[in-house]
This record gives C-alpha cells, structure tokens and sequence, in this order.
C-alpha cells in the first residue's frame, strides 16, 4: 500500500503500490478481527448458542465486562469500549494511511509521534470516564500505528525487489 | 541460532513478559489494552535496536520479524509457566474446574456450555492445554508484533550522517 524509500536520513512515504496485496491483506485479516467482536453480539441476538464460544476467544486480551462494553441488539460485544477503539482506530489506520501519503511521511520521519496520540488514553485510564470516551481515546491511540506494519511490509517488499526474490 | 540477536531479543522479550503473564493475578494485567504481550514486543525491539548501530531509516521489517519470534517463545512460555503454576497448586488445576465454574455460576456468571463441557471431560487437563497453547501463540503474535513495531518508532536511533 505504501512504498518507502531512504532519501537521506529521512523516511518517505508514496502511495506508489497501494496495490500491495499483503497491505491489503492486513487490512481483510483487521476487518475479520472487527467482525469477531460484533459477531457474538449479533449471533446472541439471533438466538444462536455457542455465541459466546466466539466472545471467549478475546478473554485473554480483554475483561470484557459488560457494563463497560458497548451493547448491539441488547448484547455486548466481545471486548471492552477501549478495545473496540484500538481495534477499530488501528483498522481505519491500516485503511487510510495509504490514502495519506503526506502525512505518512511525515510520521514515519518522526515515529516517536505515536506516543503523543497515547496520551489521552494513559490519562484515560486513570480516570473513570464514559464508554464513548474510553472508545475515543483507543481509538486516537490506535490510528498512526495502523501505519507501522505497512512501513514494514513496504520495507520488506523493498528488500525482496532488491535482493530480486519474490515479495514477502 | 543463540547467536542470531533477533532470536536473543525475542527470547529476551518474549521470556520475561510470557512468564509474567503467567503469573496469578499479576497476568490478568493482560486485560489492560493486552499491556503483556505488546511489553513482550516492546522490550524485545529495545534488547535489539541496543546494540544496533544507528540507522538512515526506522527498522520496521526487523521489528515485525522480532515481534513474530517473541510472540512464538513467550505464547510457549506464558502456556508452560502456567501449567507449572497449575500443577504446584498456586492456580485452580484443572480437577478442580469443575468446582471453580460451579463457584462462578453460583455467583450469577454465566458460562458457555463448552467450557463446562471441556473443563469436566475425560482428557480435559491435555486439552485444555492445547487450545491454551494456540490461544497464546495466536495472541502473543498479534500484540507482540505490534508491539515489536511501536518499540521501533521509540527506540530507534537515526543515523545523524547518514551515507
């Protein structure tokens, strides 16, 4: 989706093969992992009964308590406010940055950025704050970092075409 | 392969926070934003980029390889520490998950039929192994590498002469 090219001591981002097929798979692999964390809501309000086999799957990486979760259909979905907002900023990440190439070269130019955009999820954290908020926050922190696995596939592919082997 | 510094960061990385996550209670800080498994990837890129030399361009194909490695070892890790864990008694064993789930359930939490089914049955203690086994790989892979990835944006040292 992105190439880079060394251009002195900076990173440059182009939009230059956004035909990548393996940025396009991350992207398909961000949306089957978004769709885990609706589908047991929405399978539980079907009626289905092993809806919650699925939501079982995120609780090694989330409390999934259901007062502090969003509801569809009267459900709960598989993880958390803030993890659906890191999850969800990281697929719209993967999405857009390619679409932004100005702006991806000036993050990749100073990666450490990314912390900034934590900020208000590490205060959020210490707070007792509404789902929308805690939403709000994972999301903002998971934005630019949908753009690191593209600057590595991007740098593996440049690697590949280098070395004349066949893309990652 | 000891040799390689990608597999000694992951080893690093992926050994330290997969014991951790391991550990009762201290584990369950995994249901913070998966704070475990990306510290797994984090402290294995720092381990890495430390006795790297400084670069024109950000390692991201590294880290991401870093990442994949730490989350092999520590998903191995987390599942075997765990098991040792069980088997001293200092976590319910799996003998006694029947007794832990009719706690639970006595408690007002609802439970999935294939847990109590998987946590009662014949073989239960080698099945649930397993299935704790790819879980944490799976897990571990995931956050590790986007952990290893984040570790290089911090970490990584710019070449200030570059050519």
């Amino acid at each position: 989706m992105a190439a880079i090219r060394a251009m002195g001591s900076h990173q440059h981002v182009t939009g230059e093969s956004l035909q990548s097929p393996w940025a396009y798979g991350l992207l398909l692999a961000c949306l089957a992992w978004m769709a885990l964390v609706f589908a047991p809501a929405l399978f539980a309000s079907a009626g289905w009964p092993h809806a919650d086999a699925l939501r079982w799957l995120f609780h090694p990486v989330c409390h999934q308590i259901p007062g502090r979760s969003f509801h569809v259909l009267g459900e709960p979905l598989a993880a958390c406010a803030r993890c659906t907002g890191l999850y969800l900023g990281f697929t719209l990440g993967v999405a857009a940055w390619p679409r932004l190439p100005n702006l991806a070269t000036r993050l990749a130019k100073r990666p450490r950025w990314i912390l900034v955009f934590m900020v208000p999820l590490a205060v959020d954290v210490t707070f007792e704050s509404a789902a929308v908020v805690r939403f709000a926050t994972g999301l903002v922190a998971a934005f630019p970092c949908g753009l690191l696995p593209l600057l590595a596939i991007a740098e593996l592919q440049a690697t590949q075409t280098q070395t004349g082997g066949d893309p990652p | 392969m000891m040799d390689n510094p990608k597999f000694k960061s992951a080893l690093m990385g992926g050994g330290v926070f997969g014991a951790i996550a391991a550990l009762p209670y201290v584990g369950m800080l995994n249901s913070v934003c998966c704070a475990l498994y990306i510290g797994g990837g984090v402290l294995a890129v720092y381990f890495y980029l430390k006795e790297h030399v400084p670069l024109p361009k950000a390692p991201y194909a590294d880290g991401a390889v870093v990442g994949v490695l730490t989350g092999v070892i520590g998903g191995v890790v987390t599942t075997f520490v765990g098991a040792i864990f069980m088997a001293l008694g200092l976590v319910p064993f799996v003998s006694e998950a029947a007794e832990v789930l009719a706690q639970l359930e006595q408690a007002g939490v609802e439970l999935p039929d294939f847990v109590r089914d998987i946590a009662t049955g014949e073989g239960a203690g080698a099945v649930l192994l397993g299935v704790q086994l790819v879980m944490n790989v799976i897990m571990f892979e995931i956050f590790g590498t986007l952990g290893a990835l984040v570790g290089v944006a911090i970490f990584h040292k710019k070449d200030a002469n570059p050519g």
